[in-house]
């Protein structure tokens, strides 16, 4: 982050310590939103960790981005508005910010990682001591899923982020992300590699991990 | 799931450091127009985001017009997903899903001429990573071009150059492959060739040599063999550097297909030398087992000669318990024959080119010497 704040001026607060203070939020709303930050600002560091590149850039990234939530807390939250998916659409934003500052393609970190071995062997194989054997039966039956089966499977299970979450990082309905994970499980159990790996097959695939 | 503990560790070191209160006192010390930005940024987002939800259905509805308007929006307010369908929207033959319309590039001969007994697989991996290099642009994409707006000039560069770096570093990694191969299997053909060669000149120093014939031609016999095998280098020269650019891929193959044919000429001439020593024995054994064949005894006559025109003067292989010797008629005023060594003198066993059975042996009653 710039001395003087990244693109849309919003300051640090080491940068701007000397500013003249603003409205802030009631006590009511302060009392509300301590309480969802402390649920979500672990979330929130992990799902910036998966997109940016040190410890340094997720505490500068997600101060920027409890901020730009705080004004939208004080402005939206008693409309109504769903504060988690508006919190990573900040944090999404924030991040390609980030990246553009430093001529690079958000795309690059936060879309193309692949989902992980383990949520693999999670949704499909959850007995099996992941072995290289394993593994390179779990890579074959990941190639087999589309990129974007691949991106909601690691946002959804990896990064642990709600379908909500999900649904608006990527332009669809809650339904649609649960729909699809059960279409990314679906193919991954279909595939020749996992044959003999497979748990029982659940109704719904998202209590597998549960 | 994919994180080591350490990492978490950290992770929640690092956002526990961002305490609830500094964060208050930071907001709380906005200036309203600081505080204004956070607002309008908060629409923005929304607003990207709704309009990306809303070109996401279109798209899935199949009304491209109206999807590719919204994500158009979603992709002016820095919705980087969207800017990937629009791309998608625009060259789908690139996303390496096959879209509508896609279809593979067409297959362009190797026109370099590779020597294929030795290196086959190498050459089709080599044709595989040049044709990748130098094939033009696939159909589709040729299409996408056509009819292209200016302000698109820049996504069409950005993936065209994308799409040729992938395609230079997949021809890389398969020319070095090649490459691999290839030296590989040169070099084993070469250790093969000079195995033989040296074989053969082992036989020519053994005691068979004792023999006035045969030691006068051993020397030139092995020396012959063996100048024309060490002609070969002992080891396929590396003329492989990093190749940073077409032009060097280009040198690289001509190298390599200079070294191929090299190896094939020295396996050609192995080749000729083994039908030679087939054609030899097969000729050796019909003789001997021709119905009027003097039968003799291997340890009476330990030694077998054959002179015929274009035979090869040299040491021949064991036939029958018998070791064989063929000399040039060219050489010697003797007809086509097969001779046999009795106690130090030559004697004729079969005339090996008499036309058809019935013939008898060559007739040089008590042995004749050469």
């Amino acid at each position: 982050v710039t001395a003087g704040g990244d693109r849309t001026g919003v300051p640090t607060p080491a940068a701007d310590a000397g500013l003249s203070g603003g409205p802030g939020l009631t006590p009511g709303q302060e009392a509300d939103f301590q309480g969802f930050y402390v649920a979500h600002r672990l979330g929130l560091g992990r799902y910036l960790r998966f997109r940016l590149d040190g410890p340094q850039a997720v505490l500068d990234v997600s101060q920027n981005v409890w901020l730009g939530f705080l004004k939208w807390w004080k402005d939206e939250r008693d409309h109504g508005g769903e504060p988690e998916p508006m919190l990573y659409l900040i944090a999404k934003r924030r991040v390609v910010d980030y990246w553009r500052r430093r001529g690079r393609d958000s795309r690059v970190y936060s879309e193309h990682d692949d989902v992980s071995q383990d949520t693999i062997r999670e949704l499909c194989a959850p007995d099996q001591v992941t072995s290289a054997e394993t593994r390179l039966d779990f890579d074959v039956a990941r190639a087999a899923l589309t990129e974007r089966q691949r991106l909601i499977l690691r946002m959804r299970f990896d990064e642990d982020l709600s379908a909500a979450v999900c649904a608006a990082q990527l332009g669809v309905t809650p339904s649609g992300i649960n729909k699809a994970v059960a279409a990314a499980v679906q193919v991954l159990r279909s595939s020749q590699a996992l044959t003999g790996y497979l748990a029982p097959a659940s109704s719904n695939p998202q209590e597998v991990r549960s | 799931v994919t994180t080591s503990d350490n990492t978490e560790q950290d992770l929640a070191a690092v956002v526990m450091a961002a305490s609830f209160r500094s964060l208050m006192d930071a907001f709380a010390q906005l200036t309203p127009e600081q505080e204004e930005q956070l607002g309008a940024d908060n629409e923005e987002i929304q607003l990207a985001a709704d309009a990306y939800a809303l070109g996401r259905e279109y798209l899935e509805r199949g009304q491209r017009t109206a999807a590719e308007r919204w994500l158009r929006m979603a992709a002016r307010h820095h919705m980087p997903q969207a800017q990937q369908d629009l791309d998608n929207l625009d060259f789908p033959d690139l996303d390496g899903d096959g879209g509508p319309g896609g279809s593979a590039a067409p297959e362009r001969p190797f026109e370099i001429v590779v020597p294929t007994p030795v290196c086959d697989s190498a050459a089709k991996k080599w044709s595989h990573g040049w044709n990748a290099v130098t094939s033009p642009p696939a159909g589709p994409l040729v299409g996408a071009f056509s009819g292209v707006r200016p302000r698109d000039t820049r996504h069409i560069l950005a993936a065209a150059h994308s799409q040729a770096e992938e395609i230079l570093a997949t021809a890389r990694r398969e020319a070095e492959l090649a490459v691999a191969t290839a030296r590989s299997e040169a070099e084993e053909v070469l250790a093969t060739a000079r195995r033989q060669a040296e074989d053969m000149a082992a036989c020519a120093a053994t005691p068979t040599a004792s023999t006035p014939a045969a030691a006068r031609w051993d020397p030139a016999c092995a020396a012959s063999s063996l100048a024309a095998v060490r002609l070969v280098p002992w080891s396929v020269p590396k003329v492989w550097p990093p190749m940073p650019d077409i032009s060097a891929l280009r040198a690289t193959m001509e190298s390599v297909a200079q070294v191929m044919r090299q190896t094939a000429t020295s396996t050609a001439w192995m080749s000729e030398i083994a039908l030679d020593h087939t054609a030899f024995a097969k000729r050796v054994k019909d003789a001997m087992h021709a119905k009027d064949f003097l039968r003799v005894d291997p340890q009476r006559m330990p030694l077998l000669i054959l002179v015929a025109t274009g035979a090869w003067n040299r040491p021949e292989l064991s036939t029958d318990g018998h070791t064989a010797w063929s000399f040039s008629c060219e050489d010697h005023p003797v007809p086509s024959s097969l001779l046999g060594l009795v106690e130090g003198k030559v004697v004729a066993v079969h005339d090996i080119t008499s036309p058809g059975p019935g013939t008898a042996p060559l007739a040089l009653p008590g042995g004749r010497e050469l």
